[in-house]
């Protein structure tokens, strides 16, 4: 009897864990619910009073329109190529890097962590006037190379922490038993450590691929041409616009970061544990 | 080819390192050196004026007046970041037989607003609180407003509203970082606790709070240094405006740069925002070492 009573004291605590719970996620999430709910309603239906939570017809006619925007298919084309190139040579640089700090102990180890945290205080708005001058006068200024290479400001060093938490995981035993072994030090990378990692790798690239494909100060700043256009960018000229159709945008805003979030849910344990990894561990 | 351990660690951060300077400490450089000219970009040329533009700068209301705004947002949004960020992880972090799923699945919907790019959050908060928006309609339909409030116009809310649009955003990051340092707590801490009779608030307050409590510093120094330098948020809802009410210190050196096309002044003034972020960090180190002696 008394059992009993105290298992049903544990199933109201649980379902008012649980409400609240809810509630809390509710809140955090409406926002986005928000994004997505007028993302699929036709224009009539945007300033409805009151709101109606769910639209009453349900239409695809705002994603068909910003399919069918050669400009938002060309700065799609733009943020994925530069996010990705961005994402290569961030993970190529800070892996050797990353695997060079978990495994040598060297002179000025330490000062060069601190190099790399203290890159990452500066105010981008400090960095984005002598790029622009930079840029201007070396010709790169509207062209993917000098995105590239701006956006390598805030990513090398993001990347290069996180993956040296994840290389630091690893067991110095495995590169000593492939060492033994006869394999050689980037024998041992490539086909030891690298294969292990290989999660950790596609967290922080990931990770990287977030930061260049959220970036917007630099992508602003230096583009003018609508060919180099970046997602981010043209969301941004949306909004200055007189007249926005608020479905247009909400549905450009789903198509911008779905596939984050996908990416994000498939990838979720190694992405929570380079968060933290990155972050805290300094 | 074998190396000594201290020439094979250089080998492998020599790339980073070489590409790090090359794109940050270059143009650190020569911004250090711009502030020390008057530059405006259509007369093409520089002329020294030595140190002035600080001078000039540190006399003018303008920029004190982003630098309130720039202190308010930070305090505000960092003391919201790390309360909520708390009291939500707390709340996530109860064991319950069971629904260990379901808690997984919590945390990882949680982590959505951060994913989502600046732009497309700013777009969202536009909507929201549009004068005909949900947030408007919502409370008139209820009847606890008369007339609609311009949340991003007014005198009074647009600070306060770009402040929660940036403490939405970044919320879930504080969330899953402080839930991550919870979870570390030893369990035995707590048995140990209850047996020597501790309440469940003394237990919170001299094991969990004073475990989480570093974490809380870090993210403390991290917060300060992101929201003291916030762009696109602000720059995409309010422009800075209404008359400057949300002008922070980014805003004033990208509308010196971009639309008054004074690259030594901005410069001057981009510095200045670096050296006060820099000055709340040290201060902020300073008082979290002092704490832990």
């Amino acid at each position: 009897m008394r059992k009993l009573s105290k298992n049903s004291v544990t199933n109201i605590k649980k379902c008012i864990w649980l409400a609240s719970c809810i509630v809390v996620i509710m809140i955090i999430l409406l926002p986005v619910f928000w994004m997505c709910s007028i993302a699929i309603r036709g224009s009539r239906e945007i300033f409805t009073i009151p709101p109606h939570w769910i639209p009453e017809k349900i239409t695809l006619v705002a994603f068909k329109k910003i399919l069918n925007d050669p400009g938002f298919v060309r700065a799609f084309i733009n943020s994925v190529f530069v996010s990705l190139s961005v994402t290569l040579i961030s993970v190529f640089l800070s892996g050797i890097a990353g695997y060079g700090f978990s495994r040598f102990k060297f002179r000025g180890k330490n000062t060069f962590i601190v190099y790399m945290l203290s890159t990452q205080m500066i105010p981008p708005v400090l960095l984005v006037i002598p790029y622009y001058l930079i840029l201007r006068k070396t010709g790169l200024y509207d062209t993917y190379a000098g995105l590239i290479m701006t956006y390598l400001t805030f990513t090398l060093p993001f990347c290069a922490l996180i993956l040296r938490g994840f290389f630091a995981n690893i067991p110095m035993e495995l590169d000593e038993a492939a060492l033994i072994d006869g394999c050689s030090r980037v024998g041992a990378f490539f086909r030891i450590i690298l294969p292990v990692s290989l999660p950790g790798v596609i967290a922080a690239a990931l990770f990287t691929f977030l930061t260049a494909w959220n970036q917007f100060l630099f992508a602003l700043v230096f583009t003018s041409s609508a060919n180099r256009r970046m997602l981010t960018v043209v969301i941004g000229a949306k909004l200055g616009q007189y007249n926005i159709f608020w479905n247009d945008l909400m549905a450009i805003n789903v198509i911008v970061c779905f596939p984050l979030i996908i990416g994000f849910f498939l990838l979720q344990k190694y992405f929570v544990r380079g968060l933290t990894a990155g972050a805290i561990k300094i | 080819m074998r190396y000594k351990p201290n020439t094979a660690g250089w080998l492998t951060v020599l790339p980073l390192g070489i590409c790090l300077i090359l794109v940050t400490t270059v143009p650190l450089c020569y911004v250090f050196i711009l502030g020390l000219f008057r530059y405006y970009l259509p007369e093409k040329t520089q002329t020294f004026i030595g140190l002035l533009n600080y001078a000039e700068i540190l006399r003018t209301a303008e920029f004190w007046h982003s630098f309130s705004v720039t202190i308010v947002f930070c305090g505000g949004v960092i003391f919201f970041h790390l309360v909520l960020g708390l009291g939500i992880a707390l709340l996530l972090n109860q064991r319950f037989l069971g629904l260990e799923k379901v808690k997984r699945i919590f945390r990882t919907i949680i982590v959505i607003p951060w994913l989502i790019a600046g732009a497309v959050s700013a777009s969202i908060w536009l909507v929201i609180f549009h004068p005909f928006g949900a947030i408007n309609t919502m409370l008139m339909s209820s009847h606890l407003l008369q007339r609609p409030i311009i949340w991003l116009g007014d005198n009074r809310f647009p600070l306060p509203t770009v402040m929660a649009l940036y403490i939405w955003r970044n919320l879930p990051f504080y969330i899953i970082i402080i839930l991550a340092a919870i979870e570390s707590i030893p369990q035995q801490l707590y048995e140990a606790a209850s047996i020597d009779g501790a309440g469940k608030i003394n237990q919170f307050l001299y094991i969990t709070l004073s475990y989480v409590t570093p974490t809380l510093l870090t993210l403390g120094m991290i917060d300060t240094i992101w929201s003291f330098v916030q762009f696109d948020l602000i720059f995409l809802t309010t422009g800075g405006g209404p008359a400057g009410a949300t002008q922070n210190l980014s805003l004033l050196t990208y509308y010196t740069a971009f639309e008054d096309l004074r690259f030594g002044k901005a410069s001057t003034q981009g510095i200045l925002t670096f050296l006060f972020s820099l000055v709340f960090v040290i201060i902020y180190i300073k008082l979290s070492v002092q704490r832990e002696k």
